[in-house]
């Protein structure tokens, strides 16, 4: 599911116009990323969280080219699903 | 910075971004994630422009093992939901660090090095040298210092009440004693200064008495405080307890480099009004050190004793058992050497006793048991010559001529002498004059040889005369 295809099935669930609903996907997005910034973890129930996660540097070796490689450290947001969502999905996984 | 946020608040920022009621903002996020969820089960695989992709992936069930118990285990397959974030905003999240770049480094680039933390030393011995410079001048003002040799000494002056020796570097002064000399202080300073006098002296002997005075400042003591000259004695023995006991840790560092010696009051004598005051653990460990010597040189001498017991009995041992061997081995080996030119003469006075040989000779035989058909003979034969020798050989005996230990014989004298020539063995002189070769240790232990195999050539052999023990 791409994510026209995503907005679509939205709006058609909130009974939302699809402009309304990528305002308002916009917006939602928005305010995550404010709280992403800024390093929180988003608890969403029956879902999962979302934590930002510090990478430390580390060097890595190309093994064609022999190369060593020092990776910078960053900054990545992971996403961790709930109990439920696993579930959910790994009945839903066995049906299909 | 990072915390927990919860839904409601994601929800709350909506509802304010999007100016609609919360509760509408509410049911659109619950929706939101719903809508994820379901197309995910559904088609396994949702991208949210502006979020990232979720994407179902199933694992496959492996084996592994027990990390306690190492029993191998099943681990079920089952499906994992991965998320990639959107570059937009993995972008976003990774701002504060998107300055960084990866860097290729090159081959010889250790790694190693990044990581190593510079190790910072302290040089402690150079630091005392420079403040005694400054207390010398400052104590010269106050007191005549007489330091022989004390550049080398160091003395470390503490602001406080502390006064540190430490170690000399110098190898020939081992020991240096601090002797605080309180000065009548001045009513008004409150400060009382202590010299400390270090009279180090060589191990051995006590020749150069160095001495080095070292000002240090005591802190306010309210017993020193009214000190005047009548009170001197007291305040002395209290701040000689002070130190002993606030600067315990640092004394002990000075008690232990204590001399032998008392301490020479050369340095007293200049100084205007000191005192010189002996704290009494300084005789302890006078005493302790002493001790300790004792016990070396004690150690040591008997080390020294042990091992010369050790040779001593070896020695004996040696000499016991060479000469009931020798008998039993000789034939072999004496028939090689001992080749002598014919040179040296025969002593007239030992010729003299020659005389007495006939008899003398059958003394020997009957003791070999050879010829016990002769014994009767022998006998009366050994009997006067016995008798004649007996005047003979008590002083000759007196003169301690060296005897064979254990041996059934006695040496008494000398029978005669013998030349070592080409062709003559000790085997064969003993068969001469004994009429056996039994005799070979006897002649041995006249002559002082240790080897009978080696026998240098011209040597005068002397012929002992033996007797029956």
């Amino acid at each position: 599911m791409n994510n026209k295809e995503f907005v679509a099935a939205l709006s058609l669930k909130e009974n939302y116009k699809l402009r309304d609903t990528r305002m308002l996907i916009q917006h939602l997005l928005a305010e995550l990323t404010a709280q992403f910034e800024e390093e929180n973890s988003v608890l969403v129930p029956n879902f999962g969280s979302f934590e930002v996660k510090k990478r430390m540097e580390r060097v890595i070796n190309n093994p064609t080219t022999g190369q060593r490689l020092l990776v910078p450290p960053r900054l990545t947001l992971t996403f961790k699903s709930s109990a439920a969502l696993r579930e959910r999905t790994k009945e839903g996984g066995d049906e299909a | 910075m990072s915390r927990r946020v919860l839904l409601s608040e994601i929800v709350d920022g909506l509802a304010t971004r999007a100016s609609i009621p919360n509760r509408f903002a509410e049911d659109f996020v619950q929706a939101f994630f719903n809508v994820i969820e379901e197309n995910l089960v559904r088609e396994k695989l949702v991208k949210v422009k502006g979020l990232g992709t979720f994407k179902l992936i199933d694992v496959e069930a492996r084996e592994s093992i027990h990390v306690s118990t190492g029993e191998r285990i099943l681990l079920a397959g089952h499906t994992k939901v991965s998320f990639t974030p959107d570059p937009v905003l993995r972008d976003a999240v990774n701002r504060p660090f998107a300055d960084f770049e990866t860097v290729v480094l090159n081959e010889a680039t250790p790694t190693e090095l990044m990581e190593r933390i510079d190790e910072v030393q302290v040089p402690e011995a150079d630091e005392a040298a420079i403040p005694e410079v400054d207390i010398v001048s400052k104590v010269a003002s106050v007191e005549e210092t007489v330091p022989d040799e004390g550049a080398n000494e160091v003395v470390e002056a503490a602001p406080e009440v502390e006064t540190t020796p430490e170690r000399e570097v110098a190898p020939e002064v081992e020991t240096s004693v601090p002797v605080e000399e309180v000065t009548p202080s001045e009513v008004i300073s409150d400060e009382h200064e202590i010299v400390v006098e270090e009279l180090p002296k060589t191990e051995k002997t006590s020749e150069d008495v160095e001495t080095i005075v070292e000002e240090a400042h005591v802190a306010e003591e309210p017993v020193v405080e009214g000190s005047s000259v009548k009170e001197e004695t007291v305040v002395e023995e209290q701040t000689a307890e002070e130190q002993s006991t606030e600067d315990s840790p640092v004394e002990k560092q000075a008690t232990e480099k204590q001399p032998i010696e008392e301490p020479t009051s050369t340095v007293s004598a200049d100084t205007a009004s000191p005192l010189v005051s002996t704290p009494k653990h300084r005789e302890n460990y006078y005493l302790n050190e002493t001790q300790e010597e004792t016990h070396m040189t004690r150690n040591i001498l008997l080390g020294l004793l042990g091992a010369l017991l050790c040779m001593f009995l070896g020695y004996a041992i040696c000499f016991y058992f060479r000469p009931f061997e020798l008998p039993t081995l000789s034939p072999a080996p004496q028939s090689q050497r001992q080749f002598v030119p014919a040179s040296s003469s025969d002593e007239s006075a030992i010729e003299a006793e020659d005389g007495a040989k006939p008899a003398e000779l059958a003394e020997p035989a009957e003791v070999t048991g050879d010829k016990a058909a002769n014994s009767d003979a022998a006998d009366a034969a050994s009997a006067s010559a016995s008798t004649e020798k007996a005047v003979v050989a008590q002083p000759a005996t007196a003169t301690s001529y060296p005897q064979l230990e254990g041996g059934d014989y006695q040496i008494v004298g000398v029978k005669g002498t013998e030349v070592m020539k080409p062709g003559k063995t000790l085997l064969n002189i003993s068969l001469k004059y004994y009429q056996s070769t039994d005799f070979v240790p006897y002649i041995c232990k006249m002559n002082g040889i240790d080897n009978p195999d080696v026998v240098p050539l011209d040597m005068e052999l002397k012929i002992p005369e033996l007797k029956k023990k």
